[in-house]
């Protein structure tokens, strides 16, 4: 008798030791996130320099969301009109909308989030043209700009733009704001111990329906080969900034799957107009020419990057292939240079490696390609902090003759992409690199960002895509891609050409 | 001693002020902007010159330092253009880190280093010294970033005994310790064996032996202490550097310290980041030379420090 109860109490304490390994076990519900970097800061309004939208919007969120065709979708607003004559906007927001602290998301607490950005973000610019913000009653707002300017609602979709609880922002403090963060997102903030972890919890009253996960942490693996072996080991499930090498051998593990969404971050081959090399368009042309886009993103990128037609990003509103004539042609190439009287041209290319994906050896095939015209195009490799400097210089101390600079639009609209050709945007008042100068294409910018018709605007920025190709400031050469590997059983996930997560409201594992 | 130790720390401190001349003065001479590059894609004109001015980089030099100098007296190390956070908080967070990892790869540097060390120089030209040269000079020449990488596939990916980085319990720790120890390791078995070496044979070693000690006393007793000196020295410059943060481990096992934290604030050019680490840097290899020359003392009585 003894010795039964003894074998039960046995029994009982194995089957309590390795319960955790039965079939009974729970379904897993904690994702987490290896990321390149740290965020660096919990606050979007306040944020500065890199930094990841991914895990931030889970916690607070943009008025609107951009599709992966960079279109505005209805998030936190519910609808938006531009009155006739361009300049007033009206925003319905979203009705029952709770911040986790249990405060109501009104316009009022809209106002204050979207003012405490123009007041602190280093992304201010974004919103310049905003003049006044006003709450109409608890569910519309209204914003007037102080020029008709047809990219705000997109801009409004901006991760950096996000609405913060008022009532949290007053009690911790605005400069403390980063330490607790309350927003209406799918997951409340628990903790950011700086260089480890973030960590995040479930909000079950979120109002797009309750997530299927409980918990969400996003550590820093800065390293690349530190984060893909993370995830082959399984202390992360979903991995961001996959260099293609890797993720061709990733995706041939079955238990993983890599996806490679559209992104707005598009590379470009700066030309500055105003150098002497530079100055006849035909040179522009012939580089144009002499260079094989599609080879490059499929023998460096293994396909997975996408060949530009125009400045971009493909996919972006009002993006048109229609006006790249641009074919691999190397005997036009050197016909052009002849014509040009520069048979035999010498150029240098500015270039910080390890900023852009692969940009070394994409760079390493231009030169080759150049070389088969009669172009010498000499690397010169500078770290970033130097580079932005000299790049910043007005023109006539600029010492920069050719650039690779990679670019991300912030509102998914072409408009963001090439207005730095714009002649007011020469360096150092803005992104105008190329010290480019079209008047036709200045006076078309200043219409486009006015224009309420969105089929004349269509137009327009068609227009000024046919006149950037045609005067080539730039080779516009690729669509980096982003690349993420994850668990295959991690389910639901959709991402925005901003390379960031969706909200991850309906992210679960599957068996 | 303690009468040495306050004369050293107050020696120390003109030489810490001209770190912070030095470092001030370098980081500002290198080129690169921090307004330009935190404002970054998004660069206006308007947005750089706000930044230049909240972090006061548009007044003159001598006036800049002054500030600094005299925040530095007040113990306030001014706050990180990047983050806007404090520096002083996230340096003594990051300084822990990094104290933890260099102590822990030490252990397994003079543990290892030493041991391979005495065996190779007792049983010279044998086999075992042979096998014991070969794997010192295998740990000095083998990139830390490369073994980091082969131990994270052998014992996380393959063998899921330790996670790949990160921090956390004990069991993070191990990796990226073992895998700087082995580095230092090397150097520590080499210098072990050529002073050992040296020590066995001077006059006091045959002495000990005609007197009739066993063979294991004459090694561990008698020559050893007197073989540490030098290994002693190389054992703290091990210490000293691992203290300004092992980069390269630190990036490949995802250990947020001091190194990966002075990469990110160069890159950034976060003035006051830079100078606060190199300040930490400057005063632990003060303190860790003042420890080595106490050692000194303990190891060999002839020493004398005043």
């Amino acid at each position: 008798m003894a010795t039964a109860a003894g074998r039960l109490a046995l029994l009982a304490l194995l089957a309590l030791v390795f319960a955790p390994l039965g079939p009974a076990a729970a379904e897993k519900d904690t994702l987490t996130i290896g990321m390149p970097s740290d965020v660096p800061i919990f606050d979007t309004h306040r944020a500065t320099g890199l930094y990841n939208g991914s895990v931030l919007n889970q916690v607070s969120e943009p008025l609107v969301l951009l599709s992966s065709k960079g279109e505005a979708q209805p998030w936190l607003a519910e609808s938006w009109e531009q009155s006739k004559d361009g300049k007033t906007w009206t925003i319905k927001l979203r009705k029952g909308v709770k911040f986790t602290d249990g405060t109501p998301l009104t316009a009022e607490a809209v106002k204050f989030s979207l003012e405490r950005f123009r007041k602190h973000s280093i992304g201010k610019a974004t919103l310049a043209v905003v003049e006044s913000i006003t709450a109409v009653d608890e569910h519309t707002l209204r914003l007037t700009t102080r020029a008709p300017y047809a990219p705000l609602a997109n801009t409004l979709g901006y991760h950096w733009i996000v609405v913060y609880s008022e009532a949290q922002i007053k009690k911790v403090g605005d400069e403390n704001l980063h330490t607790a963060p309350v927003g209406s997102g799918p997951f409340k903030f628990v903790h950011h111990k700086r260089g480890q972890e973030v960590r995040l919890e479930a909000n079950d009253q979120y109002w797009a329906g309750k997530p299927r996960l409980r918990t969400v942490i996003s550590r820093p693996y800065p390293d690349i080969s530190a984060r893909v072996l993370a995830l082959e080991s399984g202390d992360v499930d979903l991995i961001f900034q996959v260099p293609p090498q890797e993720a061709a051998r990733l995706a041939r593990n079955p238990n993983l799957v890599v996806y490679t969404p559209p992104t707005a971050r598009v590379i470009w081959l700066y030309l500055n107009t105003q150098k002497e090399v530079f100055k006849d368009r035909r040179v522009r042309q012939a580089l144009y020419h002499a260079i094989d886009r599609a080879a490059i993103v499929k023998s460096v990128f293994a396909g997975t990057a996408t060949p530009l037609h125009s400045p971009g990003p493909a996919g972006s509103y009002g993006y048109t292939e229609t006006h790249d004539h641009y074919g691999y042609d190397p005997e036009k190439a050197r016909r052009l240079l002849r014509e040009a009287g520069q048979p035999s041209l010498t150029f240098t290319v500015h270039h910080t490696p390890g900023r852009y994906l692969l940009s070394g050896q994409v760079l390493e095939a231009i030169q080759g390609y150049l070389k088969q015209v009669g172009v010498t195009m000499k690397i010169m490799d500078l770290e970033w902090g130097t580079l932005s400097q000299q790049a910043a210089l007005p023109v006539e101390r600029n010492p920069v003759q050719a650039a690779l600079f990679g670019w991300r639009s912030v509102n998914g609209d072409i408009d963001s992409a090439i207005q730095d050709f714009g002649s007011r945007f020469w360096r150092p008042a803005g992104n105008n690199l190329s010290f480019y100068k079209n008047e036709e294409f200045d006076r078309l910018l200043e219409q486009e960002q006015g224009a309420l018709d969105a089929k004349k605007r269509l137009a327009m920025l068609s227009r000024m895509q046919e006149i950037l190709m045609e005067d080539a400031p730039a080779i516009f050469l690729y669509g980096e891609p982003q690349i993420w590997a994850a668990k295959k059983s991690l389910k639901g996930l959709d991402w925005n050409p901003l390379e960031s997560l969706f909200p991850l409201h309906r992210a679960h594992f599957e068996d | 001693m303690l009468r040495l130790c306050l004369t050293r720390c107050l020696a120390g401190v003109p030489a810490l002020l001209l770190v912070t001349v030095l470092v001030f003065a370098v980081i500002r001479l290198i080129p690169g902007d921090p307004a330009r590059l935190l404002a970054g894609d998004m660069a206006t004109e308007e947005t750089v010159a706000e930044l230049r001015q909240r972090w006061q980089l548009d007044r003159p030099l001598p006036v800049q330092y002054a500030a600094y100098l005299e925040r530095l007296a007040r113990g306030d190390l001014g706050r990180s253009t990047a983050t806007s956070l404090p520096v002083a908080g996230e340096l003594a967070e990051r300084f822990g880190r990094t104290l933890l990892l260099a102590a822990a790869a030490i252990l397994v540097a003079a543990t290892l280093g030493v041991l391979l060390g005495i065996l190779s120089a007792t049983r010279r030209g044998s086999g075992l010294d042979v096998v014991a040269t070969v794997l010192a000079l295998a740990g000095v020449s083998t990139p830390i970033f490369w073994s980091g990488l082969i131990l994270i596939l052998l014992f996380s990916v393959q063998l899921p005994w330790l996670p790949a980085g990160g921090t956390g319990g004990l069991s993070h720790l191990v990796l990226p310790a073992v895998s700087l120890g082995l580095f230092g390791a090397g150097v520590i078995a080499r210098q072990t064996r050529s002073s050992m070496l040296e020590t066995l044979g001077q006059e006091f070693v045959r002495t000990a032996r005609a007197k009739g000690l066993a063979e294991r006393a004459v090694v561990y007793k008698h020559a050893l202490k007197n073989a540490m000196i030098p290994v002693v020295t190389v054992l703290a410059d091990q210490f000293g550097r691992m203290l300004g943060g092992a980069i390269l481990t630190e990036t490949v096992f995802s250990w947020p310290g001091m190194g990966r934290y002075l990469i990110e604030a160069i890159a950034m050019r976060d003035y006051p980041v830079i100078q606060g680490i190199i300040l930490v840097f400057a005063s632990s290899f003060l303190v860790v030379n003042l420890l080595l020359d106490i050692s000194y003392v303990l190891l060999d009585p002839r020493v004398q420090l005043e």
